[in-house]
């Protein structure tokens, strides 16, 4: 072998020698031949969307069953483990008896799921903490993504209600930030309700060590979040309720205009406002296909679009979960100028009309629809620190 | 030869999202993969065009994960390596935008040195839009009451902030729709209840519901709704409400320095 051969076997080595699969190895050499011959534009966001097809393909497809809305989920008998101690077998005399052995059952069964309440020594660490998308089947989410779109789980302000009916012409607020930082919460933070001391310390004396303390943890806890870090938020029962405080909502409102800076300022988010003519029915079709497979792997997915002929009214939402008949495959969005119920409803709906187009109830046909290019990154980022919580809240490392 | 060191280079840039299956893009993986780079002399032999193309995937990959500092460097990169055919506005609308949200005052350096004179001899038909866009978020002017889109709240919120601070009150007021406030968040619901106290409003204010809601809450925002109210505030006085303002939300300030300018016959002080 020539010596440039035996760099070129080395660098292989090298680089190959972190992956624990060829296939993936084949996967980044075909995308490197791609960066050759694609677009500057086309090749931004490489990296992500490689390494967002790998996690999609580790996860299982029966695992991808709760995308639309449904209310009579049953837990699969799989995903319930009895992790009591086998003993004499009791004996029922009375209806009392009966209950009774029921509560105890309930009470020590656990759950072999992703998050679920078992123990790695009755329930596999693959089970529990799933190195795929499964792992965003963490609460809130119980049955379906349209779970995450109650008022509960919710910002308690709306992107700019003022705004859509302002005299003003119609302006969209800071509605891709209020969709990335509700993303964030949905995913990242957990609520402690129980724990009341810090929320209770916000109303001491202004100045006093007490409340300094309790701002800071605060401000702390949604920092992490909106850095995307997993965090556990104590005195509040959900986002909602969190999002209101008056110490607290001017905060997150911050939070969420920095995020909409950082996505709406790009390159990308600057051009995504610039596609206005309707869309072919191909590509209609693809990119609402595309929507249903994030959902269908337990995401609400970011997507911006714009108003046909009407370049700059744009706006950026989350895809609620989706519907599909034989009239074909409706997003329900979760429009952020809108009430979290309406959203929940499925009254916000997207889908392509007759001529091809995409139609968005509120708005009618509307021009150039995508996922957003922060999307693939945003989930990845979630995805690598739900991971790494989840090993070692089940101490699967 | 370049092709394969190029696609290898490349290869090693797509691990830097697979070093770790688990953790992702960490600065240690960056290092990492530049003491790689450098060790095998990879860029040394890619052509230009190459070493532009590549650095900017790695200088996009960098922003979107928050690396802003790493993100400025590899554009930077790509930049040098930029080919005399290709346009330069999206890597240095890129590194604005970066720069944006990492310190505005180098931004508007940046704008004003390199990008405007470089933008506007752009070939791109996205140019127009994108001047224009960074013209109006650098300017000190008041736009026309005209905000749409993605970036219709970033202009009026600036429009409002700017008119307070110059005291055109009623201009500012003129910009808000009291009709659709309910669900807007706190700052904007003070800023209209400000705004409509200095035009004569006496009663009805949109903070009230969360000043209800929390009425033992000595936040700023909340102690604003109480002087609007005419009600004891938490602080001595209005001074100290703008020095707590000052040193714990600045951002605010310019709400709690309107108060000053109600009108002194409708002032009931608390």
């Amino acid at each position: 072998m020539s010596r440039l051969g035996f760099f070129l076997l080395f660098l292989s080595t090298a680089c190959l020698g972190l992956y624990s699969c060829n296939q993936v190895g084949l996967g980044a050499l075909t995308a490197a031949k791609n960066v050759i011959t694609s677009p500057i534009d086309g090749i931004s966001s490489l990296l992500s969307n490689r390494r967002y097809n790998e996690v999609e393909e580790r996860t299982p497809s029966e695992a991808r069953s709760v995308n639309s809305l449904s209310f009579n989920h049953v837990p699969k008998t799989s995903e319930v483990i009895r992790c009591e101690v086998q003993g004499p077998r009791p004996i029922l005399e009375r209806e009392s008896d009966l209950e009774s052995l029921m509560g105890a059952t309930r009470s020590s069964a656990c759950s072999c799921k992703a998050w679920g309440s078992c123990s790695q020594d009755v329930c596999e660490c693959a089970k529990l903490c799933p190195n795929d998308f499964s792992l965003f089947k963490r609460a809130p989410f119980e049955q379906s993504t349209a779970d995450l779109t109650s008022n509960d789980h919710s910002l308690s302000f709306r992107n700019a209600d003022s705004m859509t009916l302002s005299s003003i012409e119609g302006t969209n607020g800071y509605c891709w930030g209020h969709a990335s930082t509700t993303a964030q919460f949905n995913r990242l933070a957990t609520f402690d309700p129980s724990e009341t001391q810090m929320k209770s310390n916000l109303d001491a004396a202004s100045g006093s060590p007490e409340r300094s303390e309790a701002l800071s943890y605060y401000k702390g806890v949604i920092d992490k979040v909106t850095n995307n870090k997993v965090s556990t938020i104590d005195g509040f029962a959900n986002l909602n309720e969190l999002s209101s405080h008056p110490d607290l909502e001017s905060y997150i409102a911050d939070k969420v205009a920095k995020a909409w800076a950082s996505r709406a300022m790009s390159f990308q988010g600057l051009r995504t406002a610039l596609g206005t003519g309707a869309m072919s029915q191909e590509k209609s079709s693809a990119f609402l296909e595309d929507v249903a497979k994030k959902i269908d792997n337990f995401q609400q997915p970011q997507i911006v679009f714009t108003a046909k002929g009407n370049a700059a009214q744009t706006h950026a939402v989350l895809v609620s979960h989706y519907e599909r008949d034989e009239s074909g495959l409706t997003l329900c969005l979760r429009d952020n100028n809108e009430p979290p119920t309406v959203n929940k409803l499925c009254l916000n709906r997207m889908f392509v009309d007759d001529d091809g187009g995409i139609h968005y109830s509120p708005w009618g046909k509307i021009g150039r629809a995508a996922i957003a290019h922060n999307d693939q990154a945003d989930t990845l980022k979630h995805f690598d620190v739900l991971k790494e919580e989840c090993d070692r809240l089940k101490g699967c490392k | 030869m370049f092709r394969s060191k190029f696609i290898l280079f490349i290869y090693c840039l797509l691990s830097l999202g697979s070093f770790q299956q688990v953790r992702g893009m960490s600065k240690p993986d960056i290092e990492e993969l530049e003491q790689l780079i450098e060790k095998h002399q990879l860029a040394l032999s890619l052509t230009r065009a190459q070493k532009y193309r590549a650095y900017a995937v790695l200088a996009r990959e960098l922003e979107l994960y928050g690396y802003l500092e790493e993100s400025l460097s590899y554009y930077g990169r790509s930049l040098k390596n930029i080919p005399r055919d290709q346009d330069s506005l999206e890597i240095l609308s890129s590194m604005l935008s970066v720069l944006y949200r990492k310190d505005r005052e180098e931004a508007l350096k940046f704008y004003q040195q390199k990008f405007k004179k470089a933008a506007t001899s752009s070939t791109s038909p996205v140019k127009s839009k994108i001047l224009d866009f960074w013209k109006k978020v650098f300017s000190k002017k008041v736009f026309k009451p005209s905000h749409v889109g993605f970036y219709g709240q970033f202009f009026k919120d600036q429009d409002v902030k700017t008119l307070m601070q110059q005291k055109k009150y009623s201009v500012a007021l003129s910009f808000l729709d009291p009709k659709a406030l309910k669900s807007a968040d706190i700052n904007h619901r003070l800023e209209y209840d400000v705004l409509s106290k200095i035009a004569g409003k006496k009663s009805g204010f949109f903070c009230l519901s969360t000043l209800k809601k929390y009425p033992n809450s000595p936040s700023v925002t909340m102690d604003i709704c109480r002087y609007l109210k005419g009600i004891q505030l938490k602080v001595e006085s209005l001074e100290t409400l703008k020095k707590k303002a000052a040193a714990q939300l600045p951002h605010l300030s310019y709400l709690v320095d309107a108060l000053f300018d109600i009108p002194v016959e409708q002032e009931k002080k608390p």
